[in-house]
Parts: structure tokens; C-alpha cells; sequence
């Protein structure tokens, strides 16, 4: 069997969701489907997915090690994130194959099953507290068990449209009412996880967990932005809550340092960004060393929702998925066979490889360019701050 | 698939050399073979491995990560290295199932492969130096590329396996012998030293600076391994490449030396660490260190062929010790083995590890799998590590 031809499809949903999904065909008449994880960068990416196809076409699917390597080491300097996302999303797609070539789900031939399904959080965001907690007993009374929203802005528009505002002191006050009035709506037993989305100052940060502590969220994400991990340090020391982070991390290296000085709780490992399967499994697998748990990142889409499923059944080191939307109940029509949901459970069945199917008819009319911002924030002065 | 059956053979080769395999059953036709580490341990392993069935039998060999998992935390103290020995044997044989139930070798499964075959080293035999340095031109001239040989002894052993060792004696000769087979092969040969945890840390650090003229690929073991933080203070005296961690029953005791980057070859043994499942999570987080592995492979062909696996799907590896010429020895017991080439190893493309065990063979060839190692005392007659 031997890898045929690669394709990138930028896409958006019914819903006006996006996403940048790749197909690997094969001569064996198997596909394989793998996901992007920072879209906005699509145009790069798929540059770099054409690129590195010269190093996979001809390849036999199940040499995933060797064309990790080769991907990510060919070039001579180490990849990151433009190209570790076209890593991701190959490799994926070369886990999705092997699965389907021997009639296996992709969670058996990462050594699984471990567990039957995989306790999920959906994402309960609302633009005002009283919508967030409305959506928040929602998802409650929808059968999740987990609640989650992120740093509030703080309102206002600036002159450039897109822009909005996020005021530290400010959104720290909200997030703390936020966050009492949801426990006190959902009750004890829901457990909540908070995003601070790399918002805040160190600082702020620490302040504010102190605050919240007596609403016992089950983490706080990103309390600070990613790229000085040596920052966990002074965080471990100063915030009494678990911490989950790592999102945006590129390969393994990253996590080196937080996951051997136990600096975090949670390893927010994005499978669409680290390099895939092939790298999430290695991560994941040091983190049990450390009796760390995974939280894979999951914003996009189907096929990376089925991905990150398929690890967190085959890991015993696993703390909750994230799963925005219920699978199944979105883009049906791009993505007509997704993961199964029940009960704020998620779980791949024992169909061959990750389980997902991609219209490609579909995607022709749904195109859209691979290309974006995500929104933009400002402080009351001016100053830019983290998204 | 369901495992309906686990059995544990102790055997002695025609060779004189004994081996403990493990054969995993399955209802649909395909057995694994896995191999036990620790074989002078074999009859309480044994037991551990009659307990541990009883967790595997009826499960389906495809899941490894839970049956890891299961046997090596179900009796909720972690399991030791008797018991990692048992899980080894069996995690490795359900690797064996899994590559033949889908028609692909073992390598393939585990991601590979990245290479086309394995450098490995051999054994250099000879209780003197004559005899070292005649074994060593030998295994050059049949194509090695590497050799490989131990602290020498100081004393004959006598008939109950003792024998006196004399740390100083044998620093004297071991610097003694690299000299000598340095001259015999030359330059190009690389040679690895097993110091075999005989010596204490003083002394190993006097014998490093000594060797360090004669270049050797790496020093094996300079240190006992019960505590992996003595390797700091080595890391500091030691000026040439380090290898240990064969006597390590799980991840967690190669941790430190990983994460401190204390050790330049980590020498994991798949019949005592876990098994394949294990034995691939710490290679993986040896690669984040840029530390290659050297498994350890004093073993049988089973052995052999799950290190040769792992070598094939791995890219950080330093060479492979493969004692002897795999398929020369024990060919009756072990029908099939895996290839051997010019001093490099390689599992070929047939479903799973490659090997096979006759078991009607097995049956004649059983012996007791108990046995007390050879054992040593320094001239004042006190304990120490053969």
C-alpha cells in the first residue's frame, strides 16, 4: 500500500464554522482524513503540506515513524507550528489508514481500548453572565457532566471593527461572579474548567485564582501565555487550583520541562498542532510517568474530535475531552459519519480507523479560503492583549 | 481474538544455555512468544505468571495498554521486577499475536520501520587476555563492527559458582585488556565495556580516566543501579559515554538519568521493563532527551527479535547487543530466528517478532528455571556484585 496523492480542503460549516481538513488517498483504495489546528494560517500550511507530500506520496502508510522523522527533521530546522500542523494532519491521516487497512478503530492500534468512552466538557460561553449561566444549565440538563467558558472581555468597542476590549482588573471581577453564579446554578457535582486563554499577567493571574478557589473548578487553562514554560514555576508556587496547558505547544519539547518538573496538572496536548497521533502518543505517554493526565485540545472539527478520542481511549492517563458541540449534531452534511456522544460521554465505535467520513462533493461547494484572524483585543489603554 | 491459554517453558538449548519463553494461545489460531528477563528468578515468575493470567485469559490480545496497565497495577502494590518480568514475557507475546493477526511484523506495528537493520555487538569471550584478544579478532574477522566485553574476573570460579573478585586487581587487568584489543582490531572497531556493577564508584571513576585513551563506545553499568541518582556524581567524574538501566522493572527508575540527561545509552530490557508497551514509552521519551537506546539482550532469539523490533521502529538507537550470531545456536528449540549480517540485525518481513518456538522440542528440553547466578567475594570475604 502506498500513499497516492494528499489534498488540503478549507471549509465552512451550515453553522459558518471552519475547517481545514486533509485527505491522504492511497493505491489500496483506503483514505485517510486528518485536521489543522491553526486555520488562520491555512495559506502557509497548505504550502507546507505540499511540500512535505513530496517526502509521504509513495510511502507506505504504516511507516509513520520514519516519515515523522522525516518530516519533521528534514528540513534541518526542527518544525514548528506552520509545519507541525502539517505533520498533525498527515499523520492523522496515515493513523486513520492504518486503522481502516486492517479493519481496526485507530484507539486498537494505539493499544486500546482502556475505556469504554471519554467524559467530555462543551463549551458554555455566553456574552453576558445571565446567558452563560443559562447555557451552562443547558448543558446540564443536556446530560453534560463538565461546564466550561473562558476569560470574559470587558465590553466596549474600539474604532477598528473586530477589535473589542479586555480589561484586566475588570474581567477578573467578572470571571469571579461568573463563576459564582454558575456553581451555584449547577450545583456541586458539575465540574467546571476555566480558560484563561493566556489573557492575563502573571499577576492578575494568581490574584484571581485565589479568588475562585472557593468555587473548586476542576482547572484553570492557560493562565499564562505559552511561549516561556519556565513561567509554570512561579504559577505552581503562587495558584492552589490544577493547571492545564499546552494547546499551543509544537512537539514534545515544550512539555519537556512542565511535564518533568510537574509544573502542570493538565497537558492540553492539540493533536492537530504537536505532530499528530504519532507525537500526542509520546507526550501523553511521559505525562503518565508524572501521573500528569491528558485534556486533548479540541476546537475544530470532526476529524479532530475523533482523533483526540481515539488517544483518550487508549491512554490511561486521561483527564476529560474537550467537545465543544455534541458530535453528530453539526456540519453533518461535510462531515456525514462522526463519533458517538451520550450522556456528556464521547467514544469512537469499532468502525475501521478514526470513524469520521468527509464529503469531498460537499467540500467543493463549501470552500472557503484558509486564511483569518481570530478576534482581537485591546486594554482601555490601547495596548494590545492576548485573544 | 481472545487469549484462551499462557504457558511458561523453562528449556535448556543444545547449547547448554537455558531460556524461559512464554507462549500466549489464542482461539483464533495465532500464539506470541515473549521471553522472561530474570530466568534465575523463573519459579516465583512463574507463579506471577499463573496470577497474572488470570487477568489476560479471555481478553483480547489487541489490548495491550489495558492489560499493561491491569497486571502491572491490579494487585495495587506496583509490580516489581519479578512481576515485571512476567508482564514483559506476556505484553511481548500479545505483540507477537498482534502483528500476525493482521499479516505485518511486529517493527511495522510499532510505527516502523525507520531503519533497515540494527548495528548490533556480540560477546567477546576469554577468561584471559590471550583468550580475550583471539575472541575479539574472531568476531571482527566474521564481519562485527563492535565488541563487547565485561570487568574481568580475577579468580577461576569454583565448583559452586564463586569465585574471588579483587577490585583492584581487576581494574588493573581490565585497563590491561583494552589495551590489548585496541592493538588487535584497531581504531575502527568500537568497543563497549560492561563494568557489570562490580566495582564502587571511586574506583569505577579511576578506571574511566585510564580508559578514556582507548576511546570505547560507551561504559556499561559503572554504578549499581538500586539508586539511579548516584549517576549525577558519575556524570560529573566520568568522561566517556554512559550506558545503564538493564536491571530497571519500569519506566519510573529510568526517569531521573532521562530527564537529568545522566546516561548516554539507555539499556532497557524488554523481558524485565514491561514488555514492548513499556519499553516503547521510555525510547520515546529517551528521543525528547536525544538519548539512543542500546536494549539489552543477553537473552534468547525472543528477546533478540523484540529488541530488534524496537530498534527497527525507532530512531534513537545506538547499537543492539545480540551476544551471538542470531540462528547459529539452539536452532532444534528455536527453528526460525531473526536475520544476521556483516555485525547488523534485522526481524524480516513475516508476521510478528519472526521466531518460532517448538514446543514439542520444549517438553524434552525442560529444566528447573532456578538457579543461583555466580556469585563473588573480595579477598577479605565480603559480598560483592558478580
Amino acid at each position: 500500500m502506498k500513499v497516492t496523492q494528499i489534498r488540503s480542503f478549507s471549509v465552512q460549516d451550515e453553522g459558518g464554522r471552519a475547517y481545514m481538513i486533509v485527505r491522504v488517498d492511497t493505491d489500496a483504495g483506503h483514505h485517510g482524513l486528518g485536521e489543522v489546528g491553526i486555520r488562520n494560517w491555512g495559506r502557509a500550511i497548505t504550502e507546507a503540506i505540499n511540500h512535505l507530500a513530496e517526502l509521504v506520496i509513495g510511502a507506505d502508510p504504516w511507516e509513520t515513524e520514519r516519515l515523522w522523522q522525516e518530516m519533521f527533521r528534514s528540513g534541518f530546522f526542527p518544525a514548528d507550528k506552520v509545519y507541525t500542523c502539517a505533520i498533525s494532519a498527515i499523520d492523522i491521516a496515515l493513523w486513520d489508514i492504518k486503522g481502516k487497512s486492517v479493519d481496526m478503530p485507530t484507539y486498537k492500534i494505539l493499544g486500546g481500548p482502556v475505556r469504554n468512552k471519554v467524559v467530555c466538557y462543551p463549551h458554555t460561553q455566553g456574552k453576558t453572565i445571565d446567558e452563560l449561566v443559562a447555557n451552562s444549565v443547558a448543558a446540564v440538563e443536556a446530560g453534560w457532566k463538565f461546564v466550561r467558558w473562558g476569560q470574559p472581555e470587558t465590553g466596549g468597542e474600539f474604532e477598528t471593527p473586530g477589535i473589542s476590549v479586555l480589561e484586566p482588573v475588570e474581567s477578573m471581577k467578572i470571571a469571579v461572579e461568573q463563576m459564582g453564579r454558575v456553581r451555584e446554578a449547577v450545583g456541586p457535582d458539575i465540574q467546571m474548567t476555566f480558560d484563561a486563554h493566556t489573557r492575563l499577567d502573571t499577576a492578575h493571574v494568581v490574584q484571581m485564582c485565589k479568588d475562585l478557589e472557593r468555587f473548586k473548578p476542576f482547572f484553570i487553562e492557560d493562565p499564562i501565555r505559552s511561549e516561556n514554560q519556565g513561567s509554570y514555576r512561579n504559577l505552581r508556587r503562587q495558584v492552589n487550583l490544577p493547571i492545564a496547558a499546552g494547546e499551543q505547544w509544537a512537539s514534545k519539547w515544550p512539555f519537556r520541562e512542565v511535564i518533568e518538573e510537574d509544573l502542570i496538572d493538565y497537558a492540553r496536548i492539540d493533536l492537530c498542532i504537536v505532530g499528530g497521533l504519532t507525537e500526542a502518543l509520546k507526550i501523553t505517554h511521559w505525562a503518565e510517568t508524572h501521573y500528569i493526565d491528558i485534556v486533548p485540545h479540541n476546537p475544530l472539527g470532526p476529524v479532530s474530535a475523533a482523533a483526540c478520542v481515539s488517544l483518550s481511549m487508549a491512554s490511561t492517563n486521561v483527564g476529560v475531552q474537550e467537545m465543544p458541540r455534541r458530535p453528530g449534531s453539526y456540519a453533518t452534511e461535510l462531515f456525514p459519519q462522526q463519533i458517538e456522544w451520550a450522556d456528556g460521554y464521547s467514544w469512537c465505535t469499532d468502525a475501521p480507523g478514526l470513524g469520521v467520513e468527509f464529503d469531498i462533493d460537499a467540500a467543493e461547494h463549501s470552500a472557503v479560503a484558509p486564511h483569518g484572524w481570530p478576534p482581537r483585543l485591546r486594554r482601555n489603554d490601547g495596548a494590545l492583549t492576548n485573544w | 481474538m481472545k487469549v484462551t491459554q499462557i504457558k511458561s517453558y523453562s528449556v535448556s538449548g543444545e547449547s547448554g544455555r537455558g531460556y524461559f519463553i512464554v507462549r500466549v494461545d489464542t482461539d483464533a489460531g495465532h500464539y506470541g512468544l515473549g521471553e522472561i528477563g530474570m530466568r534465575g528468578r523463573g519459579l516465583a515468575i512463574t507463579r506471577a505468571i499463573e496470577h497474572l493470567s488470570e487477568l489476560v485469559l479471555g481478553a483480547d490480545p489487541w489490548e495491550t495498554e489495558r492489560l499493561w496497565q491491569e497486571m502491572f497495577r491490579s494487585g495495587f502494590f506496583p509490580a516489581d521486577t519479578v512481576y515485571s518480568c512476567a508482564i514483559s514475557a506476556i505484553d511481548i507475546a500479545l505483540w507477537d499475536i498482534k502483528g500476525k493477526s493482521v499479516d505485518k511484523p511486529v517493527y511495522k506495528l510499532l510505527g516502523g520501520p525507520v531503519r533497515n537493520k540494527v548495528l548490533s555487538y556480540p560477546h567477546a569471550q576469554g577468561q584471559n587476555i590471550p583468550d580475550l584478544v583471539e575472541s575479539a579478532k574472531r568476531h571482527v574477522d566474521a564481519g562485527w563492527k563492535f565488541l563487547r566485553w565485561h570487568q574481568l574476573e580475577t579468580s577461576e570460579f569454583d565448583t559452586d559458582m564463586t569465585a574471588v573478585f579483587d577490585p583492584l586487581k581487576s581494574v588493573r587487568i581490565s585497563i590491561d585488556s583494552f589495551a590489548a584489543v585496541r592493538d588487535a582490531v584497531g581504531w575502527e572497531t568500537q568497543l563497549c565495556f560492561d563494568v557489570h556493577t562490580r566495582l564502587d564508584p571511586a574506583l569505577t571513576v579511576q578506571m574511566c580516566r585510564e580508559l578514556e585513551q582507548f576511546k570505547p563506545f560507551f561504559i556499561e553499568d559503572p554504578a549499581r543501579s538500586e539508586n539511579p541518582g548516584t549517576y549525577r556524581n558519575l556524570r560529573r567524574q566520568i568522561n566517556l559515554p554512559i550506558a545503564a538501566g538493564e536491571q530497571w522493572g519500569s519506566k519510573w527508575p529510568f526517569r531521573q538519568v532521562i530527564e537529568e540527561d545522566l546516561i548516554d545509552y539507555a539499556r532497557i530490557d524488554l523481558c524485565i521493563v514491561g514488555g514492548i508497551t513499556e519499553a516503547l514509552k521510555i525510547t520515546h521519551w529517551a528521543e525528547t532527551h536525544y538519548i539512543d537506546i542500546v536494549p539489552h539482550n543477553p537473552l534468547g532469539p525472543v528477546s533478540a527479535a523484540a529488541c530488534v523490533s524496537l530498534c527497527m521502529a525507532s530512531t534513537n538507537v545506538g547499537v543492539q547487543e545480540m551476544p551471538r550470531q542470531p540462528g547459529t545456536v539452539d536452532n532444534i528449540l528455536f527453528p526460525r530466528q531473526i536475520e544476521w549480517d556483516e555485525g547488523y540485525s534485522w526481524c524480516p518481513d513475516v508476521p510478528g517478532l519472526g521466531v518460532d518456538f517448538d514446543i514439542d522440542a520444549a517438553e524434552r528440553a525442560y529444566v528447573n528455571p532456578r538457579g543461583v547466578g555466580a556469585r563473588f567475594r573480595r579477598p577479605d570475604g565480603a559480598f560483592t556484585n558478580w
